[in-house]
C-alpha cells in the first residue's frame, strides 16, 4: 500500500471549499475580522479612557497621588506609610509661610511651600510641562511658577534673577533677598513659591502641625476597603484631614465598568459569529449530508468545518487587529485633528496585553459561536439533511390561541421566539444607548460638574486688592463707578451686585469683642505676644482696623441661606444686626450671637448688634487684621457716602460667554488699577478642567459612538440572519394572501418593539446609572441635566435603524425572487 | 359564458436557465366553470404546478392571459394579486406550507386574521371536526404528522369560504382511504359553498373523483381543454 504523502485530504478539501465559495465565506472574514477590530479599538479606548481620568486628577490636583493627609503627621505615620508594600510613594509638602509683598507689589496674596524629593521628583512631575534650572537648595532660592511671579509683579524675571520679598513665616515678619532657582510650568496649584529644606527648616513650622503627605498606591485600582484599612490604620488625629483622589476613589468602578463593557462587546462578537456560522454551516447542511454519505466519518466533518474556520479566523483576526492598531493609534487621531473635533492631544496608548487578550477574547468567541452549528451539522444524518429545511420550528408543543392586532401579535411572538438571542440583542442596544447616555451626560456637563462654583454662582468676580495690613488708609477706588457703569453697559450682563465697604475703628475693651478677637488672632502667630499686641492695639487702634462691608437686598437674601441659622431680614436691612466674617481662627459663639459692638468711622462711633458668622471666604481676601463686619448696604448708605466698592460678582445672560468676558478683561487691563485687580472666572475654573482633562473628552465621545454602532452592527446582523430564516414563512404568508405592504409593516413592528424596549431598558436603568455615576462625580453639586439633543439624535437613529433595517434586509435576501421562487427552494 | 369562472388564454411560461429556454407552459387554452370539480394529471415536469400557480396569482405568465371571475389577473399589481389569494382562492400545497410560529387554529384563520374579519369560530370549529383535528387546535405545525398538517392546510384554504380551491396534491402523502376521504371532504364542502376546485393529482382514483380531468404534457394541454367535455 502507498503512503499519500500529499496534503492532507481534508485540509485540501477544505482549502478548495473556501475558494470555491469566496462570497459567502469573505461575508466570514469580515465578521470575524469586525469583530476582532471592535474588541481591540473598545479595549484600547477604554483603556486610554481611563489613564485619562488619571491624567486629570493629576493635572487638577498637581501631582500623581490618591490620598492626601492635611494639617500635619507624626513620624509613626510615615514609617508606617513608608513601609506600606501597597504604597509606591509617599510625598511630603509643608505650608512655610505667605508672601506679603514684594518691591514691585505691596499687596501679594501667595504662599511659600517646601516640598520633598519624593513628591517633587516623582509625584508633582507628571503634572509639570516644563522646568528650566532647579528645585531651590540654598535658604533664600524659590522655585517659581510664571503665573506666581506674574501675581509678585516680577513676571519679567528669569532664572537667575533677584528680589526683594517680604514674607511672613512662624517667627515673624522678614525682608529679605531671594534667588529664583527654576521656573516650572504645568497644571495645579500655581499661586506658591517652593522653598529649600534650609527655609523651610528656619520657618518655625513643624511637620507635625503643618505638614501634608502625598501617598500613592502601587496599583491604579484600589479597593475601597483597602483605603479604608489605611485610614484606620493611621490612627489619625482629629485636626488631621484625610482626603482620597476622586479617581482612586472611583477606578475600580470605572474598571469594572469598561470590563462589563468588554463583556457585552464579547457577548456581541460572539453573537455576530454565531449568527454568521449558524447561517454559513446550516445553508451547506446537504452538503455535509452529501460528504457523510461519501463515507466522511463525524470526526472528519468536524475536522473538515473546524479547518476552514481557522483560515478564515487567523486571517481575520489579524486584518481586524491592524485596522483596529492603525484606525485607534493612527487615523482617528489624525483624523480628529483634521476635523478640529480634537487639539492633537489625543493619545492612544498601545499595550501588547491588550492585543492578546482581544485575540485570546475573540477565539474564545469563535469557538463558542461554531460549536452549535457544528453539531447541527454533525447530527444531520445524510438523508436528513437532504430534506433540511433550518432550525426554524419552534419547540413549543403548544400555544394558546391570542387575540389583539395579528400583525403586533406576530412581532411580539417573533421577540420571544428565541428569548436568549433577543435578550442579547435588547442588552446591546440598551447597553450601547446607556452608554453614550451616561458618556454624553458626563462629557456635558464634565466642566460645569467638577467645577467649584464660585460665590452665588458667579460668572466672573473682581476683587479689589489695593489695602495693606496695617495701613487704614490704604483703600484706593481700584472699582469705580466708571468701571462698574462700562460692565453695566455691555451686552449680555445679566445682574452685577457689588460689595462695598469702610474701614472702621476697632476700639480695645477688655474681655469683649475686640479682646477676644485680638486673642484669637495673636494665637495663630507664634511670634506675636498678646500683652505686647494689646498694649499696641490700645495705643494704635487704626493700626488694627477692620472693615464694614455692605451688601444688597439680594445678596443678603444668598448669604442668610449659607449661615446655617437665618437671622432677621428686617433687623438686617435696617442696619440694627450686622455679621462677623470668619477670618481663620475661632471666635467662641457667645461673641457672635448678640454681641453688641461699637466701631468709629471717622470719629464718629456706632453700634450694631452681630448676630452670626459668615465662614464663606467670598467677604474676606482683605489683608486688615480687625473684623469685617457685614452689614446691609441701605444701612452704610445712610451712616457714610465714602465708601469703596471691595468686590463685583458678575452674572451673563450666557454662562461661559467668553466674548462678554474678554470685554471685561480688557476694561480691567485698561483700568490705571489693573495689578490690583484680581479676578475669578467660572469660564476660566471650567477651562482649566477642561485642559486637565486631555483628550478625554473626544475619547469618550469615541468609545461611545463605537459602542452605538456595535449594539447597532449586533442588530443589524441579528435581523439579517432572522429574516434569511424566515424566507419560507414569508413566501408561505404572501401565498396565502398577505400583502407586501402587510409584511413591511410587520417588520416595522418587530423592530420598533426591539427599539422601544431598548430605549425603555436605557430610560429607566440607563437614566438611574447615568444619574448614579453622574453625582459620584458632581463636585461642584450641580443639578443633574441630560444633553438632550445628542440623546435625542440617538434614540432617533437607534428607531431608525431598528425600523430600516428589517426593510432592507427583506428587500436585499428575498423581494428579488417571486413567492413561487422562494417556496420551490425549501419544497 | 358567465358560468366560466376560469379561463386561460394562449398561457405561456418560460424560464431561461443557462441557454436552454425551458417552456414550462407553452399555449395554453382552458377553461373551468363554477362550481366545477377540475383534477389535472400529467408527467412530473409536465407544468401542472406552473399552471395552478397562474391561476392563483403566486406567478406571472411569459405572455397570454388569465381570467379569474372576470378579471384578467396579469393587469393586476402585486398588491391586488394578494388581495386576490387571500379573498378568491384557497390554496393547498403539496408541502402545507404551514406557518410554524402560529398554531393550527392560527394558521387557519390567518387570511381572514389579515382582512381584520371577525372570525366565524363556529365555522372554523365545525371545519376542524370534520377534518378530524379539533383536538389539535393549539398544537404547532411541528407536532402534527403529515396527514394533520395536509388536513390544517385543506382548513385554510377553505376558511374564506373562496370562490376556488386550488390543491397542489392535497393526497400526496395519505393513503388510498385517506385520499379518498380527504377528496370527498374538499368535494361536499366546495358543493356546500358554490365553490370551484382545481385538484393537481398523480393519482387516477382520484382523478377520477372529478367532473373533468385535463391531462398535461410538455406544457400543452393534451386532453380536456373544453369545459363541456367529460372525463
Amino acid at each position: 500500500m502507498q503512503i499519500n504523502k500529499k496534503q492532507n485530504p481534508i485540509t485540501k478539501l477544505a482549502k478548495n471549499t473556501i475558494k470555491a465559495n469566496k462570497g459567502k465565506f469573505a461575508i466570514l472574514f469580515s465578521t470575524i475580522a469586525l469583530a476582532s477590530f471592535m474588541l481591540f479599538c473598545v479595549f484600547t479606548i477604554g483603556i486610554t479612557y481611563l489613564d485619562l481620568s488619571r491624567m486629570q486628577d493629576t493635572r487638577l490636583y498637581g501631582g500623581e497621588f490618591d490620598i492626601t493627609i492635611a494639617n500635619g503627621f507624626t513620624d509613626e505615620q510615615l514609617k508606617f506609610l513608608s513601609s506600606n508594600k501597597k504604597i509606591e510613594s509617599v510625598g511630603i509638602q509643608a505650608y512655610s509661610g505667605s508672601i506679603k509683598s514684594t518691591d514691585s507689589d505691596d499687596t501679594v496674596n501667595l504662599g511659600l511651600l517646601y516640598s520633598d524629593e519624593v513628591f517633587w521628583k516623582q509625584q508633582h512631575i507628571s503634572a509639570t510641562t516644563n522646568i528650566e534650572g532647579s528645585y531651590p537648595k540654598k535658604y533664600n532660592e524659590l522655585m517659581v511658577s510664571k503665573e506666581a511671579l506674574k501675581e509678585s509683579g516680577k513676571e519679567s524675571l528669569g532664572v537667575g534673577d533677584s528680589f526683594t520679598m517680604t514674607y511672613e513665616n512662624n517667627n515673624g515678619i522678614h525682608t529679605e533677598v531671594f534667588t529664583i532657582s527654576g521656573i516650572w510650568e504645568g497644571y495645579g496649584n500655581k499661586s506658591n513659591f517652593y522653598v529649600s529644606k534650609e527655609f523651610y527648616n528656619q520657618s518655625g513650622f513643624e511637620l507635625e502641625t503643618n505638614g501634608i503627605l502625598y501617598i500613592k498606591f502601587d496599583s491604579n485600582y484600589v479597593m475601597k476597603s483597602t483605603i479604608n484599612n489605611l485610614e484606620k490604620n493611621l490612627n489619625l488625629q482629629d485636626q488631621q484631614v484625610f482626603q482620597v483622589s476622586s479617581y482612586i476613589e472611583n477606578s475600580l468602578i470605572i474598571l469594572i465598568g469598561i470590563c462589563g463593557l468588554c463583556f457585552i462587546i464579547c457577548l456581541s462578537a460572539y453573537l455576530l459569529i454565531y449568527n454568521i456560522l449558524y447561517l454559513s454551516i446550516s445553508g451547506k447542511i446537504r452538503y455535509y449530508g452529501l460528504l457523510q454519505a461519501l463515507g466522511m466519518t463525524k470526526k472528519e466533518l468536524v475536522k473538515f468545518i473546524s479547518k476552514q474556520m481557522l483560515f478564515i479566523s487567523v486571517l481575520g483576526i489579524i486584518v481586524g487587529t491592524m485596522i483596529g492598531i492603525i484606525l485607534s493609534l493612527f487615523l482617528l487621531p489624525y483624523v480628529m485633528e483634521v476635523m478640529g473635533i480634537s487639539n492633537g492631544n489625543i493619545d492612544f496608548v498601545f499595550n501588547p496585553l491588550i492585543l492578546i487578550l482581544s485575540i485570546i477574547t475573540i477565539i474564545i468567541s469563535i469557538f463558542l459561536g461554531i460549536k452549535k452549528p457544528i453539531k447541527i451539522a454533525t447530527s444531520v444524518t445524510p438523508v436528513e439533511a437532504t430534506r433540511y429545511y433550518g432550525a426554524i420550528q419552534n419547540k413549543n408543543k403548544v400555544k394558546k390561541v391570542r387575540k389583539g392586532n395579528l400583525i403586533w401579535r406576530m412581532a411580539k411572538e417573533q421577540l420571544t421566539k428565541d428569548k436568549k438571542k433577543t435578550i442579547i440583542v435588547f442588552l446591546s442596544l440598551a447597553t450601547s444607548l446607556s452608554v453614550f447616555y451616561c458618556l454624553s451626560t458626563l462629557i456635558s456637563s464634565q466642566g460645569e460638574r467638577t467645577i467649584m462654583p464660585n460665590y452665588w454662582d458667579a460668572d466672573l468676580i473682581i476683587r479689589n486688592y489695593t489695602q495693606t495690613e496695617d495701613n487704614m488708609y490704604s483703600l484706593e477706588p481700584a472699582i469705580d463707578k466708571q468701571l462698574v457703569s462700562s460692565i453695566n453697559n455691555l451686552e449680555g450682563i445679566k445682574e452685577i451686585h457689588s460689595v462695598t465697604g469702610v474701614p472702621i475703628v476697632l476700639p480695645y475693651v477688655k474681655n469683649e469683642f475686640s479682646d477676644i478677637w485680638i486673642k484669637q488672632y495673636v494665637s495663630t502667630k507664634s511670634y506675636m505676644n498678646y500683652d505686647e499686641t494689646v498694649n499696641d492695639y490700645q495705643n494704635n487702634p487704626e493700626k488694627y482696623y477692620g472693615m464694614i462691608k455692605a451688601i444688597d437686598e439680594q445678596e443678603f437674601d444668598y448669604l442668610n441661606e449659607l449661615l446655617g441659622h437665618k437671622i432677621n431680614k428686617r433687623d438686617f436691612l435696617q442696619g440694627n444686626v450686622g455679621i462677623v466674617q470668619f477670618s481663620g481662627f475661632d471666635i467662641p459663639s457667645e461673641y457672635t450671637n448678640n454681641e453688641k459692638i461699637t466701631f468709629y468711622i471717622n470719629d464718629k462711633s456706632y453700634n450694631i448688634t452681630i448676630k452670626a458668622i459668615n465662614y464663606d471666604m467670598y467677604y474676606g481676601g482683605t489683608s486688615n487684621i480687625g473684623a469685617n463686619i457685614i452689614v446691609s448696604k441701605n444701612y452704610l448708605d445712610q451712616i457714610t457716602k465714602e465708601q469703596d466698592i471691595l468686590n463685583l460678582n458678575i452674572k451673563y445672560d450666557e454662562s461661559y460667554d467668553v466674548n462678554l468676558e474678554n470685554e471685561i478683561l480688557s476694561l480691567i487691563n485698561e483700568s490705571s488699577y489693573s495689578n490690583d485687580l484680581y479676578y475669578e472666572s467660572k469660564y476660566e475654573n471650567m477651562r482649566t478642567i477642561q485642559e486637565a482633562q486631555g483628550s478625554m473628552m473626544e475619547i469618550g465621545t469615541v468609545l461611545s459612538l463605537l459602542l452605538l454602532f456595535v449594539g447597532t452592527l449586533n442588530y443589524v446582523n441579528t435581523i439579517v440572519c432572522n429574516i434569511q430564516n424566515r424566507k419560507l414563512t414569508f413566501a408561505t404568508m404572501e401565498s396565502i394572501g398577505m400583502t407586501e405592504k402587510q409584511i413591511f409593516k410587520l417588520l416595522i413592528c418587530e423592530g420598533f418593539l426591539y427599539a422601544l424596549f431598548s430605549i425603555f431598558i436605557t430610560a429607566t436603568i440607563g437614566t438611574l446609572l447615568t444619574y448614579m455615576v453622574f453625582q459620584a462625580m458632581n463636585y461642584a453639586d450641580i443639578a443633574f441635566s441630560i444633553p438632550i439633543i445628542p440623546i435625542l439624535i440617538a434614540v432617533l437613529l437607534v428607531i431608525i435603524i431598528c425600523v430600516i433595517t428589517p426593510i432592507i434586509a427583506y428587500r436585499k435576501i428575498i423581494a428579488k425572487k417571486s413567492i413561487i421562487d422562494r417556496l420551490r427552494e425549501y419544497n | 359564458m358567465n358560468d366560466i369562472i376560469v379561463k386561460t388564454n394562449n398561457l405561456k411560461k418560460y424560464y431561461k436557465i443557462g441557454d436552454n429556454i425551458v417552456k414550462a407552459l407553452d399555449g395554453v387554452n382552458f377553461e373551468v366553470k363554477k362550481k366545477e370539480f377540475v383534477s389535472i394529471i400529467g408527467k412530473s415536469g409536465s407544468g401542472k404546478s406552473t399552471l395552478l400557480h397562474m391561476i392563483g396569482g403566486l406567478d406571472i405568465p411569459s405572455s397570454g392571459t388569465v381570467v379569474v371571475d372576470g378579471v384578467n389577473l396579469s393587469k393586476m399589481s402585486n398588491e391586488e394579486l394578494a388581495l386576490f389569494r387571500r379573498r378568491k382562492v384557497g390554496f393547498i400545497f403539496q408541502q402545507y406550507n404551514l406557518i410554524p410560529d402560529l398554531n393550527v387554529y392560527e394558521n387557519i384563520t390567518f387570511p381572514l386574521d389579515l382582512d381584520g374579519i371577525t372570525v366565524d369560530s363556529n365555522f372554523i370549529e365545525e371545519l376542524l371536526k370534520k377534518l378530524n383535528i379539533f383536538d389539535k387546535k393549539e398544537m404547532l405545525p411541528a407536532m402534527l404528522s403529515g396527514g394533520e398538517q395536509q388536513r390544517v392546510a385543506i382548513a385554510r384554504a377553505l376558511a374564506t369560504k373562496p370562490a376556488i380551491i386550488l390543491a397542489d396534491e392535497p393526497t400526496g402523502n395519505l393513503d388510498t382511504k385517506g385520499s379518498q376521504n380527504v377528496i370527498n371532504l374538499l368535494k361536499d364542502l366546495a358543493k356546500q359553498y358554490n365553490q370551484t376546485l382545481i385538484v393537481i393529482t398523480h393519482d387516477p382514483d382520484v382523478a377520477n373523483m372529478a367532473d373533468r380531468i385535463i391531462k398535461i404534457g410538455d406544457g400543452k394541454i393534451i386532453k380536456g381543454s373544453d369545459s363541456n367535455a367529460n372525463k
